[in-house]
């Protein structure tokens, strides 16, 4: 029982200590985060029938609990926390286009599938590596917007948290998401 | 990409988006100017400013991502050979196992079997001993409705595995739903389930994960438990039949809420259990919906809400089928499954009563309060079946409001709650009044329809809601009112009046607001006497208010006088071991012990203590009552670990009925927090102390008796330990609160009053401290000099010592003012009591 237990600890320490640190302090959760995510749904999806899927939203919130716990620091100091589970969530994504990209054509080409088609989910097509990219772009340009996007569609933290989480209003929140799917909309749009 | 800051693009864009599109053009040549490139960019996102439906909604894992290849390497298995068994197809999958058909290879019997395989990757130390109690289990379980065990080994890499029956069989819900079986047909199957799970528990097995994907029905009508990979085997059966904590694996929607927590487990979870799939089967739906939720989350459900009685929800399902107009209500019922009864309005008749009571006392959140063996519960069943009058009870209106009040932040409970409350004691009683013959009756009815409302409204304006105590102006609104409606029946129908005035009455009383207490019920009591019989109830009731009233009000002998005669009065028409009789005894002890009788009350609070023990068992309220009032005894006798141990007892009872934040459980941590300072453990109890404060304060508001006790108790402990300064504003603190409590010269301002001057007398603010002990002085005798005091010493003993402290402390600040003449005279005062009080303990040894 030691080793969750450990880990936890250092994820609190790491969560509590980087407070407003740097993108580095991302950096050094990612690969405990990345880790733990994985293995979770992996557990989940394993104890399920086949075919079955899992909301990236709720993987990282059950991973938030089990490395930090329930009582873990203040919201402003869990930016870093889920902003390395956003790029655990995204990394996970690009590996899998990745895969598959090469199972099925020897590599090159885009593939369109970010969601497994399932009956209860309808699917949607969006190219992951041309979201990687533009998202990547609009990070050069405003990294606080581009973090928005982060929190809010990968680690599927609400308006509201991700302003706690990133230390500013809601009312800024809504307008930085409201603006980012638009330029990513037209990011992602052929032509233009 | 653009030389524009995103930023600037952004204020521009979002504040044109925001417009009516006719009015965008303007907007842009205003904002833009001659800005081509930032004009360029405005309109380019504005085409493409709607996004499709679902643009970066929440992303979804599939298997294939996460590299959880479900069964890939596992499937390897199939077509090889396990033993003597060839492996033909996956059955299933759990979280540690996988299931798989088999058929003995060397053809010596054509009977398919299932295997269960541990999973690669999970032959830990601990889930190989899992699968072995599990083999144990199922070794030790010989029933036919129970897949047997038929074999168990280890595969060559060193994975054990189980050979088991295959069970041909359908889920039990979905075999209701094919074979149209109705409610009758569904409850005699569900007999047949509770026979494997009465030998199970019979064996000392919970197999803690019931549900209906664990229980196949065979084509012949038989049902199969299948899985009892996480059941216990009970302990010694005199650890009280609960399982070790174990690890959480289970189906939220089919787990009692103990195991949900993790707490230990005993039978009753699956009694739990089996009510949820009762639940179902009679209705299609289940109790709670848990999909999505976090433990915690889950735990919160259970807490806030109850389920809907089974009549109830499949009556919610007609509805919904009214509003669907085209759709048939069969239809409507969902995939789940559908009961065969001939409309979901007849079904709803057929639930209503018994089998609703039935399944929410088998899936009560409470497992103290559930069926406490299966055949209890099934034999309830068969009584419904065979038209008998079942045993379970639902849920009192008490039992549920205390519930309710346990569970909500006391905050919570609106002034709303209060005034609906006393309106509904005045409706019942109205409504008494207008069908009952006479008044008489009209009383009685009234006193038998109103009292759990007025009980009620009693426990919510004394106990459950501290906020709005104290002469809080909305509990006096709703009193007032009340009052007010009342009067009118006054003359005419007297007995009316007294029932409702003696609740006001007792409301007053409890917030410590006397002078409106003794006003209401004096009214009650000389109103009842008048017109009733020495021994009816209603005036029995109305003495014990008044004689509360008279402890209250520091007028103990009169109350000793009273509750004497109720007790003799009790004991003659009750009995000895009368409930009753335990409540006169218990109020008895406590003014005995107030008084400085010890021994008497010690015996009076033993004798309730026993009486409530045996009537309600360990863990009632009110046992924690008479215990919690014993324990004060046992502190003031000095025995304290006696003390210590049955305070812990009366917390947790309290912590365990009532709400953790509850007034009740707060009062006993504070005398929990005397005892240890008492003990010598003083950190411990400063730390109570200054939680109880701080609880009080929250939940009390500024102004009430009880925040008083506290302040004063933890004043006490800082004077003992020289912290007089700290000890001098909590003091003062609660000698404010009493002096708009209580009337002048009530003990508890006495004593309030002497602390204070003893403390400031000792860091030397002497000024202040002479005028308080002398108003203590006098309150305790009105002139005190050495005769009166020996004579108290003799009367009253408790009161004595007080004043010899009292005076002592007035002749020590005479002493350092230059007054020694006044320091004699308090000498004498001091000694006059010390001998009274010596030789009353000499001619008390003699006896």
């Amino acid at each position: 029982m030691s080793g969750p237990s450990d880990r936890s600890s250092e994820v609190t320490r790491l969560v509590n200590s980087v407070g407003q640190g740097g993108p580095e302090a991302t950096d050094a959760l990612f690969p405990l985060v990345y880790d733990e995510l994985r293995r979770l749904a992996q557990q989940q999806l394993a104890a399920e029938r086949p075919g079955h899927t899992l909301q990236a939203t709720a993987l990282v919130h059950e991973a938030y609990l089990k490395l930090v716990g329930p009582d873990g620091p203040a919201w402003e100091n869990r930016r870093h926390f889920f902003l390395a589970a956003a790029r655990a969530i995204r990394r996970i994504l690009i590996d899998h286009a990745r895969t598959r990209d090469r199972d099925k054509r020897g590599g090159g080409a885009q593939v369109k599938t970010l969601l497994e088609n399932d009956a209860t989910t309808p699917g949607l097509d969006l190219d992951v590596f041309a979201l990687d990219d533009a998202l990547a772009r609009l990070s050069e340009e405003d990294r606080q917007i581009a973090e928005v996007v982060e929190l809010r569609f990968f680690a599927g933290l609400s308006v509201e948290e991700t302003a706690l989480a990133m230390g500013t209003s809601a009312r800024t929140i809504a307008r930085h998401w409201q603006f980012a799917r638009v330029w990513l909309n037209r990011a992602l749009s052929d032509g233009d | 990409m653009s030389l524009r800051s995103l930023r600037q693009i952004q204020g521009v864009f979002l504040e044109v988006s925001s417009m009516p599109s006719d009015q965008q053009p303007e907007a842009i040549e205003r904002l833009c100017g001659s800005d081509l490139e930032l004009r360029r960019e405005v309109l380019s996102l504005l085409r493409h400013a709607n996004p499709p439906d679902g643009f970066l909604a929440e992303p979804i894992l599939g298997a294939s991502m996460v590299g959880a290849h479900v069964g890939t390497i596992d499937d390897a298995l199939i077509g090889t050979r396990v033993g003597p068994y060839q492996i033909e197809s996956r059955l299933g999958a759990g979280g540690m196992a996988r299931v798989y058909l088999a058929k003995r290879a060397d053809g010596e019997f054509d009977k398919s079997v299932a295997i269960k395989i541990v999973r690669i990757g999970l032959e830990t130390d601990d889930v190989i001993r899992r699968f072995r109690e599990e083999r144990n289990t199922l070794a030790t379980l010989n029933h036919p409705s129970i897949a047997c065990l038929h074999d168990g080994g280890v595969l060559p890499d060193g994975r054990p595995y189980l050979v088991m029956e295959h069970v041909h069989g359908v889920p039990i819900h979905q075999y209701c739903d094919e074979h149209q079986l109705d409610t009758r047909a569904r409850l005699r199957l569900f007999l047949k389930l509770c026979e494997p799970v009465r030998v199970a528990h019979h064996n000392l097995i919970v197999h803690r994960d019931l549900k209906p994907a664990n229980i196949l029905i065979t084509a012949e009508g038989i049902p199969k438990l299948l899985d009892f990979g996480i059941a216990k085997m009970i302990g010694d059966a005199r650890s009280g039949y609960t399982t070790q904590r174990h690890e959480r694996r289970f189906t939220p929607e089919y787990a009692s809420p103990e195991q949900v927590r993790g707490d230990p487990l005993s039978t009753a979870t699956d009694i739990y259990s089996l009510g949820v799939i009762l639940y179902e089967l009679l209705t299609g739906r289940r109790p709670y919906k848990f999909d999505t939720l976090t433990t915690e989350e889950i735990l919160r459900e259970f807490e806030t809400t109850e389920p809907a009685p089974p009549s109830v929800i499949v009556r919610t399902r007609i509805a919904t089928s009214a509003e669907g107009a085209e759709t048939s209500a069969r239809q409507s019922h969902g995939p789940t499954t559908h009961v065969a009864e001939d409309s979901p309005e007849r079904l709803s008749r057929r639930l209503s009563g018994d089998l609703d009571v039935i399944v929410l006392k088998a899936m009560h959140r409470d497992p103290a309060r559930r069926y406490s063996t299966v055949e209890q519960f099934a034999a309830d069943i068969e009584r419904h079946l065979n038209g008998h009058p079942v045993l379970a009870r639902p849920d009192s209106a008490t039992y549920r409001f205390r519930k309710f009040v346990g569970r909500h932040p006391i905050a919570t409970i609106s002034v709303t709650v209060l005034t609906l409350a006393v309106f509904a004691v005045l409706f019942v009683v109205q409504w008494a009044g207008s069908v009952a013959r006479d008044e008489r009756d009209a009383a009685q009815l009234a006193r038998d329809q109103a009292t759990e409302t007025a009980n009620l409204l009693e426990f919510v304006l004394t106990s459950a809601n501290p906020r709005f105590d104290g002469p809080d102006t909305k509990v006096r609104d709703v009193l007032e009112s009340a009052s007010l409606a009342v009067a009118d029946m006054e003359s005419e129908r007297p007995l009316l009046a007294a029932s409702v005035r003696g609740t006001i009455g007792r409301t007053y009383l409890a917030l410590g607001m006397l002078d409106e207490a003794e006003r209401n019920i004096h009214w009650a009591r000389d109103t009842r006497r008048q017109r009733l019989d020495s021994d009816h109830p209603d005036l029995d009731e109305s003495n014990h208010a008044y004689s509360m009233l008279l402890y209250s009000q520091g007028r103990l002998d009169e109350a000793e006088a009273l509750l004497r005669e109720m007790l003799d009065a009790h004991i003659k028409s009750h009995g000895e071991q009368d409930i009753d009789t335990s409540r006169v005894l218990n109020d008895l002890g406590v003014v005995l012990r107030r008084q400085g009788k010890q021994n008497e009350a010690h015996e009076c609070l033993q004798r309730a203590l026993d009486i409530r023990r045996s009537h309600w068992g360990e863990n009632s309220l009110d046992v924690a009552e008479t215990l919690n009032n014993l324990a004060i005894l046992m502190f003031q006798n000095g025995q304290l670990p006696e003390a210590e141990t049955a305070l812990r007892e009366v917390i947790d009872i309290r912590k365990g009925e009532l709400h953790e934040d509850h007034a009740l459980v707060a009062q006993s941590m504070g005398n929990l927090a005397t005892v240890l300072q008492a003990r010598g453990d003083l950190d411990a109890a400063e730390a109570m102390f200054r939680e109880v404060i701080a609880f009080g304060r929250r939940a009390y508001g500024p102004e009430h008796p009880a925040l008083a006790t506290d302040l004063s108790n933890f004043g006490r402990m800082l004077t003992v330990m020289n912290r007089c300064e700290d000890a001098t504003s909590l003091f003062r603190e609660s000698l404010d609160i009493r002096r708009t409590r209580y009337p002048e010269g009530h003990p508890l301002i006495v004593d309030n009053t002497a602390d204070l001057g003893r403390c400031l007398a000792r860091i030397g603010r002497l000024n202040e401290a002479e005028p308080l002990l002398n108003e203590a002085l006098h309150s305790i005798v009105a002139d005190p000099s050495p005769d009166s005091g020996a004579a108290l010493a003799s009367r009253d003993p408790m009161a004595a010592r007080l004043l010899r402290i009292v005076a002592a402390e007035l002749e020590a600040v005479y002493a350092a003012t230059n007054r020694p003449d006044d320091a004699s005279r308090m000498h004498e005062l001091v000694d006059a009591i010390v001998s009274a009080t010596q030789a009353g303990n000499n001619s008390g040894q003699s006896e």
